[in-house]
């Protein structure tokens, strides 16, 4: 099968600055990935770079086995729904009906749902609406056009949490309705972190993190209980961080860990806790930083 | 194809911009320039440029359609060579209709007597009609 989306030692540089340096990965077909990283992480543009928004100085990048710079067959296959998209002046119920004549699959049913769920007005226009609703414009656009390859670049900017969660809901059941791909660039990673089956990681233009969600959920678990007894158990492990409270201790160390560990820590009365996707990326980006430095 | 008529479809959902703001923008200026023409005529008639205002809406037209119609285009998936292409599409058409049309408004001018060559030159005195001439 095509992979969607492949990168192969891909680059972008501006002048005396790399955005993006040597980056590699697939994404197959009907997965959600989220492409998760700090800010600057060189996010925005490696979507630009699918997109055909913006050509990479190195590497190559295939879009359903093609170039997609230019490639009208292959950029009508996607939607690319970013923080603070430019509208022109437009109602936005016309924005919304100009968008539907560029989707084969538009859905107005949905379109027409989703209006009504974050109570966007019709008549009004888009120039006019609060930052929060302009970017729930962009997500109705983005989950109605039904495009084959769907990329959304932090594209709740403004939105409420409870918008925010309709954002998730209805990108998960509209996912499981109409199977397409998902690519989900997001800084709030526990928000979405049930949503996502596979992760791409980026800190400063590189992949520090291409696994799936499950194998990456499991990855690191920290370790609490008495300080001697945690120091005991952890004893052989990498050790990711460490914090002392008076004769308590918190130690977070790489899984996995097997039936006789997990008997072996109840015995001892400690207590496992799996970190959350979150946590776990704040420490691969500040482990980069270490080997970086080094 | 069928995306490059997106495209123009796209700029005259804002029929706004392209065809009432033009023609609206040069009644007016012309409604102006007449009363104008009413309350102080001048012996050679007026020489306007009225018909400029239209170009230049339009001009002005085909800037914002670059800053803000053309992020959106590419959100919804056009090549930047295909919003080029469908755009210039769309203003050569506009460009045969609205020519046709300020030629027959011309006609309709020239009908009236009104809007000759201005007199840039002492050879042609006479030729100029009475006070109160506008000219387009």
């Amino acid at each position: 099968m095509i992979p969607t989306i492949s990168a192969t030692g891909l680059g972008r540089r501006y002048r005396d600055e790399v955005a993006l340096d040597n980056i590699s990965f697939v994404i197959e077909p009907g997965s959600v990935t989220g492409l998760l990283g700090r800010n600057g992480a060189g996010k925005t543009t490696l979507m630009r770079i699918i997109t055909g928004q913006e050509f990479p100085t190195s590497g190559e990048i295939r879009v359903f086995g093609e170039h997609p710079a230019e490639n009208d067959p292959v950029l009508r296959r996607m939607i690319f729904v970013r923080e603070e998209q430019n509208y022109p002046d437009l109602r936005v119920e016309a924005a919304i009906r100009v968008a539907s004549w560029f989707y084969p699959n538009w859905n107005d049913e949905l379109a027409t749902q989703l209006l009504a769920d974050f109570g966007l007005p019709r008549r009004r226009r888009i120039r006019k609406l609060s930052r929060g609703m302009r970017s729930a414009v962009g997500i109705v656009i983005g989950l109605a056009a039904r495009a084959e390859l769907t990329l959304f670049d932090e594209p709740y900017a403004g939105l409420d949490p409870a918008a925010r969660q309709l954002f998730y809901d209805r990108l998960l059941t509209e996912i499981s309705e109409y199977p397409r791909t998902v690519l989900l660039s997001t800084h709030l990673v526990d928000e979405v972190a049930d949503l996502l089956e596979h992760i791409v990681m980026l800190d400063k233009g590189r992949v520090v993190l291409d696994a799936p969600a499950d194998e990456v959920r499991g990855k690191a678990v920290t370790v609490s209980g008495q300080a001697s007894v945690v120091e005991e158990f952890v004893a052989g492990r990498a050790i990711w961080h460490r914090q002392r409270l008076g004769g308590r201790a918190a130690v977070t160390v790489p899984g996995p860990f097997d039936d006789v560990a997990l008997a072996r820590a109840r015995a001892m009365h400690l207590c496992l806790e799996p970190l959350s996707l979150q946590q776990l990326l704040v420490h691969a980006s500040s482990k980069e930083q270490e080997k970086v430095s080094a | 194809m069928k995306t490059l008529v997106n495209v123009a479809r796209y700029h005259l959902v804002d029929r706004m911009t392209y065809a009432a703001l033009p023609w609206g923008i040069l009644a007016f200026t012309f409604v102006v320039n007449v009363v104008i023409a009413a309350l102080a005529p001048t012996p050679k008639g007026y020489y306007t440029g009225a018909v400029a205002s239209f170009y230049f809406v339009l001009l002005a037209a085909g800037a914002v359609s670059l800053t803000r119609g053309l992020p959106f285009g590419m959100m919804l998936g056009v090549s930047r060579r295909t919003y080029y292409l469908g755009t210039t599409a769309l203003v050569v058409s506009l460009a045969v209709i609205y020519s046709l049309a300020l030629a027959i408004l011309a006609v309709v001018e020239g009908a009236t007597g009104a809007g000759e060559t201005p007199c840039t030159s002492s050879a042609c005195r006479g030729c100029c009609k009475g006070p109160g001439t506008s000219r387009g």
